[in-house]
């Protein structure tokens, strides 16, 4: 029990409930089945990023190309599903993953290959598959998905299909990141490099497997994501790499790498997705939305970071005291 | 070929080379890339590129980065649109305008030198914070009816060249001075070869990380005004697209990103690249998502080429964080 009351998974979760407490008193409709059905399935694509994300936050990478990686595979999809032939539920979903894994290979050969900064390398590649599917679509709307792929983001007997694939995905990952031997090197590679190679880990290969995975995600998401609307902006979805990483950094993956966990970062997606609905039924303008989650980025992480400082420095003493 | 070899690095030499080829391209191209009015458009359209990535190139040198650069720059447009539109006089709109990039610079240096939070991520976050503060200022709109006693700054031309081209010459020969022959300068070189260094040898290395972060909003700051004055609107989003383009300028000019080496020459001659490539594709008519990808695939390839020199050159087989 005081194992459970320690973990900084339960405090966001408490500061969750209360806030959708608050929120069910100022208004009764937010606690209604249909609101809070939506707030959950508009958050599904980020809550699938956000799963690769944090992988990507253990090993102390960045990935600020995932929305990209979405759109490159959504648009691909919308335009895949309409013109070809053998479109059907079972190839849109092989070539999201395809594309997903061909964008993540890519990021992950240079990051790992060459040794330099994740975040240069993956803004340049976000702009990279942005810049390709709108050459490609020169900007324009891809409306009128098929039916047989927007059933694939429907509710069926009060279970809406995005809420079991995001379940399903969060498993996956946290079974992943718990009992492979690929998860629990991503903690070693986050936690101390050097030494993860003196354990013999094989560093190149685990970072690559890193952005591989999370841009597997993003293709997934990018799936979901043409299911749920039914149509396809390729310009879209500017800025979801942000919220994303606000809910993975919100749910206490250590920005600095080592340490991070899936469950954190699904109540850190709900946390975000709360808060954007919140606003909504406060009437609170929706330009107040970046500022409000620019704060909420900015004093997690000062907190998290002075946390992590303060247990520094009190490791240090005790290191030098046993010198002495 | 000895004797350049020895003047000049490999990096100089291609980034030359390049510079070249592209001038060649656009003067075969199309007639109108070598007319004067084309030139001095060319320097008026890259002056608020060159300005704010002058001002990375500093942070840059420092081993940080500020991604909020672009967001700072809106945030500095808007509140001086508010202010002009709202009836105050020019000066007394720059100097708030000014005022604000000051408290934002000082934002990012407290999260950065003082909470020792990595500037990256510190600098992600209040992109996000100064981009929402332009958008609650502004309401989401675009605040237009600016005075016509501030188009000086970006309409005005002296002896026939643009004012901004020349404020960019004045800056980069001001930056070059302070990088090259100031002590501040030389700080800003010693932090960015190795932190712990230049504080155990006594450099006051939160004061030098102030002044850095704080340097560079004012040119964001600058060059936001530029833009409103220029096309005599503001927008809350206007520099966000800056970004990308002027980090890859800050490298492709040289700049190593992990800090430590760099400087302005460089970073002026990669914005005019970018710049050149832009204006080609303008004159031969191409589409502004061609441009896009281009910046994406520069970025890209020339981080993996300065790379694969550095590699070859130090043998480092082990990763480097």
């Amino acid at each position: 029990m005081k194992k459970i009351l320690e973990k900084r998974e339960t405090g966001v979760f408490l500061i969750l409930l209360l806030l959708c407490f608050g929120l069910s008193l100022y208004s009764p409709s937010f606690l209604s089945y249909t609101n809070i059905k939506n707030v959950l399935v508009n958050s599904v694509p980020v809550g699938i990023m956000a799963a690769g994300m944090t992988i990507v936050l253990i090993t102390a990478g960045i990935d600020v190309s995932v929305a990209s990686q979405m759109m490159f595979s959504a648009t691909w999809l919308a335009i895949f599903s309409q013109n070809s032939p053998i479109a059907n539920p079972v190839t849109v979903l092989i070539l999201a993953l395809v594309l997903g894994a061909i964008t993540g290979a890519i990021n992950g050969f240079l990051i790992a290959a060459f040794s330099i900064p994740p975040i240069i390398i993956t803004l340049g590649t976000a702009s990279i598959y942005r810049g390709i599917i709108l050459v490609y679509t020169n900007g324009r709307w891809i409306m009128n998905i098929p039916k047989w792929f927007t059933a694939l983001g429907k509710t069926y007997y009060n279970i809406p299909l995005p809420i079991i694939y995001a379940i399903i995905i969060f498993m996956i990952t946290a079974w992943i990141l718990k009992h492979t031997y690929f998860g629990r090197s991503v903690y070693a590679v986050g936690g101390n490099e050097n030494a993860a190679r003196y354990v013999g880990v094989n560093i190149k290969k685990t970072i690559f497997l890193t952005y591989f995975y999370s841009g597997l995600l993003c293709g997934f998401a990018g799936f979901v994501l043409d299911a749920i609307l039914g149509n396809c902006q390729p310009s879209g979805s500017n800025g979801w790499e942000m919220n994303a990483i606000a809910a993975a950094v919100i749910g206490g993956t250590n920005i600095l790498g080592g340490s991070g966990s899936v469950i954190g970062t699904v109540i850190g997606v709900a946390m975000m997705g709360v808060i954007e609905n919140g606003l909504v039924v406060a009437h609170i303008p929706t330009y107040w939305q970046k500022l409000v989650y620019g704060l909420i980025i900015i004093a997690t992480v000062t907190f998290d970071v002075l946390r992590r400082n303060y247990a520094d420095s009190k490791k240090q003493m005790i290191e030098i005291d046993q010198e002495a | 070929m000895e004797k350049l070899r020895k003047r000049f690095t490999l990096h100089e030499m291609v980034l030359a080379g390049a510079f070249l080829l592209i001038f060649l391209i656009g003067a075969c191209s199309n007639e109108n890339f070598l007319s004067i009015r084309n030139i001095l458009s060319l320097f008026q359209q890259m002056s608020e590129m060159g300005i704010m990535a002058m001002g990375l190139t500093i942070v840059i040198i420092t081993g940080g980065m500020d991604l909020s650069a672009g967001t700072t720059m809106g945030l500095c447009a808007v509140t001086s649109g508010l202010c002009l539109t709202k009836g105050l006089g020019v000066v007394p709109s720059l100097i708030i305008s000014l005022g604000v990039a000051v408290l934002c610079g000082a934002m990012n240096a407290v999260l950065v030198a003082i909470i020792r939070i990595p500037p990256m991520i510190a600098t992600l976050g209040t992109q996000m914070f100064f981009l929402g503060a332009a958008l609650v200022l502004s309401k989401g709109n675009s605040i237009s009816g600016i005075p016509e006693s501030f188009y000086f700054l970006g309409q005005a031309k002296i002896f026939g060249m643009p004012l901004q081209m020349l404020l960019l010459f004045g800056l980069a020969i001001f930056l070059m001075i302070m990088l090259r022959n100031t002590v501040t300068g030389q700080h800003i070189y010693a932090i960015g070869n190795n932190m712990k260094a230049a504080l155990f040898s006594g450099i006051r290395t939160k004061h030098v990380l102030f002044y850095s972060y704080i340097m560079c909003s004012v040119m964001c700051c600058i060059a936001g005004n530029i833009q409103v004055s220029r096309v005599a609107t503001a927008r809350a989003d206007m520099g966000s697209a800056f970004l990308m383009t002027c980090i890859s300028a800050v490298v492709l000019g040289g700049t190593s990103i992990n800090g430590g080496n760099g400087g302005i020459v460089g970073t002026v001659v990669g914005i005019m690249i970018f710049a050149m490539i832009g204006n080609i594709m303008n004159l031969v008519g191409i589409s502004s998502f061609w441009q896009q990808l281009a910046t994406g695939s520069i970025l890209v390839l020339v981080v993996v080429f300065n790379r694969m020199i550095e590699m070859q050159k130090y043998k480092v087989k082990s990763r480097k964080v």
